[in-house]
């Protein structure tokens, strides 16, 4: 019977520290293997007014035991629309797409800032700036391409309800 | 690293520090950046804005974002945590929101105060890193799916004979559908060998499945105690999951 995870157990997988080989091939192999995400799209409110979510599940057939999902969120009343991409195993980011973040991000290991949309990608995760100027869903379809990831859902854009401007 | 050209003095630093921090007017009102950073790299930013006649100091439910991207679900269990961690602060997390209401003389305190309350719900990742990357229970359904037809397997509630009731995972049903063959439970780690002990003790001695196997799949790959199977060997039968496959086909033949 095969299971992927490099001779490891559930468990030892799971505790891995991201600096192991063994798991830092596994991530890599997933990232690269086809994956597939189908249904709906519903931006949920949830417990948080001032963002919507969506959860898709990520199917991957030769991975098939790996846990992936990829998370969409999306700023309900901000100008520009803050939103986010991030392809998760477990609670691992392997892959992940801030746009339009509209506050700086700290590069850790680089100690250099990136202000603009960025990717990041797993183990390094420092930010790498992306310049376009794209729509939700044309950054759903680079972050897909990117992730390789086919789309079968039933896209929808996410709600934007941006209140008029406060002054103090 | 680059040589010391010259002395730093308190002023530099200050200075240097001081332009970590930037505000500007948005439509939420007005959005002051610190040095303050969320696990994933991104700096908390708060917004300033006016009601009733008093300042609101607010994350705009930046920080409860940040967890959702983690992976971490704001639960309303979560939200009570946060709340409480709010608290600390002097702060209110109501709606995935930290807010402050504070006057103008109180604002550099409040907007520091607010934006290390956001950090520190943008921080509750931290205590979920159980990742799940892989999942034994996964591999054990997808092992089941491959050797039966969707409709052989199912889940189901089991009531033992002490009263208490149990999701058993996985229910092998005869080719007809009409009696069960055998329970199926997957053992990851030795963590999870005294609940199903348990659950399989108590549902050994009920009669009404005194006809089911009961099968406990373990991860091979994982290291176990040998008391930990000899413990589930006298409830149930102990399958390592490489001859799991070779189990089931003598099972349904």
């Amino acid at each position: 019977m095969p299971t992927d995870s490099g001779g490891l157990s559930e468990r030892e997988f799971n505790m891995a520290s991201p600096d192991d080989e063994q798991f830092q091939h596994q991530m890599r192999r997933y990232l690269q293997a086809d994956k597939r995400i189908a249904g709906r799209c519903v931006w949920k409110r949830k417990q948080h007014p001032d963002y919507r979510e969506v959860v898709k599940i990520v199917e991957c057939s030769e991975l098939p035991e790996f846990n992936g999902e990829l998370r969409m969120t999306a700023h309900l009343s901000r100008v520009p629309q803050k939103f986010g991409f991030v392809l998760l195993l477990g609670t691992q980011r392997v892959l992940s797409l801030d746009v339009d973040p509209g506050r700086t991000h700290f590069n850790v290991k680089t100690l250099v800032g990136v202000s603009s949309t960025h990717w990041q990608e797993f183990p390094e995760y420092e930010a790498i700036e992306d310049g376009r100027d794209l729509n939700h869903q044309e950054w759903l379809v680079e972050f897909c391409k990117r992730s390789n990831i086919r789309l079968d859902i039933l896209y929808r854009t996410p709600p934007h309800e941006p209140p008029q401007l406060i002054l103090l | 690293m680059t040589e010391i050209s010259r002395k730093l003095t308190p002023a530099d630093l200050a200075n240097v520090s001081r332009a970590l921090i930037s505000a500007r007017e948005t439509n939420l009102g007005i959005e002051v950046q610190l040095p303050v950073v969320y696990p994933n790299g991104q700096c908390v930013s708060v917004v300033v804005t006016v009601a009733g006649g008093n300042y609101i100091v607010h994350d705009a439910g930046f920080g409860a974002m940040s967890l959702t991207a983690a992976g971490v679900d704001l639960t309303k269990v979560l939200a009570q945590r946060l709340s409480r961690l709010g608290q600390d602060y002097g702060c209110e997390f109501v709606d995935g929101r930290m807010s402050r209401v504070c006057t103008e003389n109180q604002l550099p305190i409040a907007i520091a105060l607010v934006a290390n309350a956001s950090r520190a719900v943008g921080d509750q990742v931290w205590e979920h890193r159980e990742r799940r990357v892989r999942d034994f229970r996964k591999e054990v359904q997808l092992a089941l799916g491959r050797a039966l037809p969707e409709d052989r397997v199912r889940k189901l509630q089991v009531i033992g004979d002490s009263g208490t009731t149990y999701k058993v995972s996985h229910v092998i049903l005869s080719a007809d559908k009409t009696r069960q063959l055998a329970f199926v439970e997957p053992i990851p780690d030795q963590q999870t060998v005294d609940r199903k002990f348990r659950e399989f003790s108590d549902i050994k001695i009920t009669e009404e499945y005194d006809e089911v196997a009961r099968i406990a799949v373990y991860d091979d790959k994982a290291p176990w105690r040998d008391g930990d199977l000899a413990l589930l060997a006298r409830v149930s039968n102990i399958v390592p999951f490489d001859s799991f496959p070779l189990r089931i086909e003598r099972l349904v033949t």
